[in-house]
């Protein structure tokens, strides 16, 4: 809170529940995009959010090779904090895109 | 050994550094030190291996496990610098052994090793999140110079990034610099030497922090605000602010009223293109198979029992051989995907669809196994984790099925380049077509009924900026997917292939006198099987043995449908050379017959079912483990349900104009 306004890093967290693209949540904040990635970043950090990268493919094994959990990791998603996108542990080749989300959700 | 502390995928090191496990011992006496610090992918390590060149050790920081460059910087016209690469870090607040290194170097007066002088590496396109770590690092008091990096990506996006005004408002020197060219490395030196000869004091950065009950929100508030000051004076966006061509591009194809026939659109190029360019490649290479890998192994097997001449030339050559005619289709078809994923669209595709889900009343993280589900359902089930909650968990879980998975196109490509010409691939969109409304549709269907108290949550997309397509990405892509299709083939088509060819050589009915191998198919269990099932189908216009069967091999796996259809003609046929490659012509005369003459909607409506009943096995026992039994037996049921009076209807309908 400063003087008594709700400051972006704060509404962040309440515009994220909006959805859309982080474009349109930095125009709601009234800050350009890569401001509001960068506060994304801080609470990824402090693990109020979750970054994750997404893409296509089958598993390694060949489509309908995973039926068994343990052999089946879901190529095309990824739970692990990414960071900024373009560093997407996990993942070959890059990522379709990144989800931001709050990090209340059980783990696979 | 390569450089793996800091991520670097867009930038390639100059050289490849030599390793020492205690860089510290490489230190140049006397030398002043200075550190490298900046976030990851800024261009950090490369402006390192820049700077000193093949003077450089990689080993453990002593007394931690985080790895540390180290090197002599030998600017052209002063004294030999020590280097040091300190890992990239997004903040002094660590997430990582390697960010705590960079924190307490930094933070802590005392800390052994800390450097004279930090070099902050900041990306220019993406400055607001450089300067947060900047504002940080100022507030140590450190002395500091700044190398700004990715100026030529900032001018291509449209920004310009005032230096002089930069260096005013941080109070420090500010460089631009093109490590890979060697640029603005003469003027970074000079910088440095004036700022470790001027021997005062750096003035700490001092945010005014309100009062909080979360202090570090409270400071982390402040740099922000900070942030947002000194973007709005040092950055100068273009005259049409904003509008990049990528935002132009993206006005369109993410706008409410465009956005979704744009994706049609693309998709519908995508079909067409690949039934069209693909097909002159899937004759010759059926012709081929029929042709001298046939002839070759009938030759070759001249003298084996007749069994085994079914089981290899009719069964395996036969079956595998029909699906192998796929593969430039499949080749195709991924590298146009690959090429629109890689280039971006697919995400703003993603985006569109993720919007219309919420606007129905979906969870709109749905979309996320739904995109990988147009591959393979299996690990679009297995994505179901991802969701928030059990009940979006179901929910999703009984929508999967119905996306088109890559399998069960070689089916929609063979039936509909034989009964639909040159407008195949108008037909196989239609089909991902009807996928889509399929799942929206059972989508809303159970939200309103068996899930009416799910809630909606939150999800943001980040989109990727457009970009050119690699060949090695879209390469690598095409590659994976193809080999996972290949494997699939390879393991259980064979297998399918191989139980179908058993059945169809065990004599019933009619044929019963003769013995093993030696029946038509029609009068073996197999036949029998598929003709008990037929008369299911018959509302649908399909009540013939062969699609019967192949329908019942595709329980299995969708990959088994033209594998069978393939065996189940092959084994049909009279013997002899004139009716090679006729498969075309025999399915032509199977619909005609068993639709009354309206053998269209009777293929339509075979490939509509193809579409909504059970994916495979795999699919099933895949939601038995997610799921649970009760549900992916509803879930099971449903879908046959579904294509049942799907293929009735289609059907019913178009035998009115067809």
């Amino acid at each position: 809170m400063v003087n008594g306004t709700v400051s972006p890093l704060r509404r962040i967290l309440v515009e994220i529940h909006r959805g859309g693209s982080l474009e349109d949540v930095a125009a709601r904040i009234g800050v350009a995009p890569d401001e509001a990635a960068a506060m994304v970043d801080y609470w990824v950090g402090r693990g109020v959010l979750t970054r994750e990268a997404v893409s296509g493919g089958c598993p390694p094994a060949g489509c309908g090779g995973c039926t068994l959990r343990a052999s089946c990791t879901s190529p095309g998603l990824t739970r692990k904090p990414s960071g900024p996108p373009g560093t997407s542990p996990g993942l070959t080749g890059r990522p379709l895109l990144h989800t931001i989300r709050p990090a209340d959700a059980p783990g696979p | 050994m390569p450089d793996t502390r800091t991520p670097t995928p867009t930038t390639t090191p100059l050289i490849t550094p030599t390793c020492s496990p205690t860089p510290e011992n490489t230190r140049t006496p006397g030398a002043p030190v200075v550190a490298l610090v900046g976030n990851p992918n800024v261009g950090k390590s490369t402006l390192f291996n820049a700077l000193t060149g093949a003077r450089q050790h990689v080993g453990n920081w002593p007394g931690k496990t985080v790895q540390v460059a180290r090197g002599t910087w030998r600017p052209a016209d002063g004294a030999p610098v020590d280097l040091v690469d300190l890992p990239g870090t997004y903040s002094l607040v660590p997430r990582s052994p390697d960010e705590e290194l960079t924190r307490d170097l930094l933070v802590d007066p005392g800390a052994e090793g800390r450097p004279d002088l930090v070099v902050v590496t900041a990306d220019a396109a993406n400055l607001a999140r450089n300067l947060y770590l900047l504002a940080e690092i100022l507030e140590t008091g450190v002395r500091c110079v700044v190398a700004l990096t990715m100026t030529d990506v900032a001018r291509g996006r449209g920004i310009t990034v005032d230096e002089a005004a930069l260096a005013g408002e941080l109070g420090v020197p500010v460089i631009p610099v093109v490590p890979r060219r060697r640029q603005g490395l003469a003027a970074l030196a000079d910088a440095v030497r004036q700022e470790l000869d001027a021997h005062r004091p750096a003035r700490p950065l001092h945010l005014d922090v309100p009062q909080d009950d979360d202090p570090e929100l409270a400071a982390a508030e402040a740099r922000y605000a900070w942030v947002h000051e000194v973007l709005a004076v040092v950055r100068i966006q273009r005259a049409g602010a904003g509008l990049t061509l990528s935002d132009r591009v993206d006005r369109v194809l993410t706008s409410r009223w465009f956005g979704i026939p744009a994706f049609l659109a693309a998709m519908w190029c995508v079909f067409t293109a690949t039934t069209t360019l693909a097909k002159p490649l899937q004759d010759g290479l059926g012709a081929f198979m029929d042709g001298p890998v046939t002839d070759a192994a009938s030759g070759a097997l001249s003298g084996a029992p007749d069994w085994l001449r079914g089981l290899l030339v009719d069964g395996l050559i036969g079956g595998v051989g029909q699906l192998l005619t796929f593969v430039p289709l499949m080749v195709i078809m991924f590298v146009l995907l690959a090429l629109l994923e890689d280039s971006g669209y697919m995400a703003r595709a993603a985006f569109v669809v993720d919007r219309l889900m919420r606007r129905l009343g979906l969870p709109g993280r749905a979309f996320l196994p739904i995109i990988v589900g147009f591959g393979c359902n299996v690990p679009a089930l297995a994505g179901l984790r991802i969701l928030g909650n059990r009940r979006q968990r179901l929910l999703v879980g009984m929508i999967i099925p119905y996306v088109s998975c890559s399998a069960r196109l070689t089916v929609y490509v063979l039936f509909a380049a034989v009964f639909f010409g040159s407008t195949a691939g108008t037909v196989v969109f239609a089909m991902y077509l009807l996928s889509v409304l399929l799942v929206v549709g059972i989508g809303m269907l159970l939200r309103k009924t068996l899930f009416r108290e799910l809630n909606g949550e939150a999800l943001v997309l980040e989109l990727p900026p457009y970009r050119l397509p690699t060949l090695r990405v879209v390469g690598t892509q095409t590659w994976q997917k193809l080999a996972g299709f290949l494997k699939t083939a390879a393991g259980v088509i064979v297998a399918t292939v191989t139980a179908v060819w058993l059945l169809s050589a065990i004599p019933l009915g009619a044929a019963s006198g003769t013995s093993f191998g030696e029946a038509p198919i029609e009068h073996s269990v197999f036949g029998a099987m598929s003709r008990a099932a037929a008369p299911a189908f018959a509302p649908a216009g399909f009540d013939n043995w062969h699609a019967a069967a192949a329908l019942g091999t595709g329980f299995v796996a969708k990959e088994a449908v033209v594998a069978t259809v393939a065996q189940t003609y092959s084994a049909d046929e009279p013997e002899g050379p004139d009716h090679a490659g006729e498969l075309g012509t025999r399915l032509h005369e199977t619909f005609e017959q068993s639709s009354g003459g309206h053998p269209l909607p009777a293929v339509l409506a075979f490939l509509v079912f193809l579409l909504a009943y059970t994916p495979c096995m795999a699919t099933i026992a895949t939601q038995w483990h997610e799921m649970g039994g009760r549900m992916t037996l509803l879930s099971t049921g449903i879908q046959l349900a579904v294509a049942w009076l799907l293929a009735i209807a289609v059907f019913q309908i178009g035998s009115l104009w067809w």
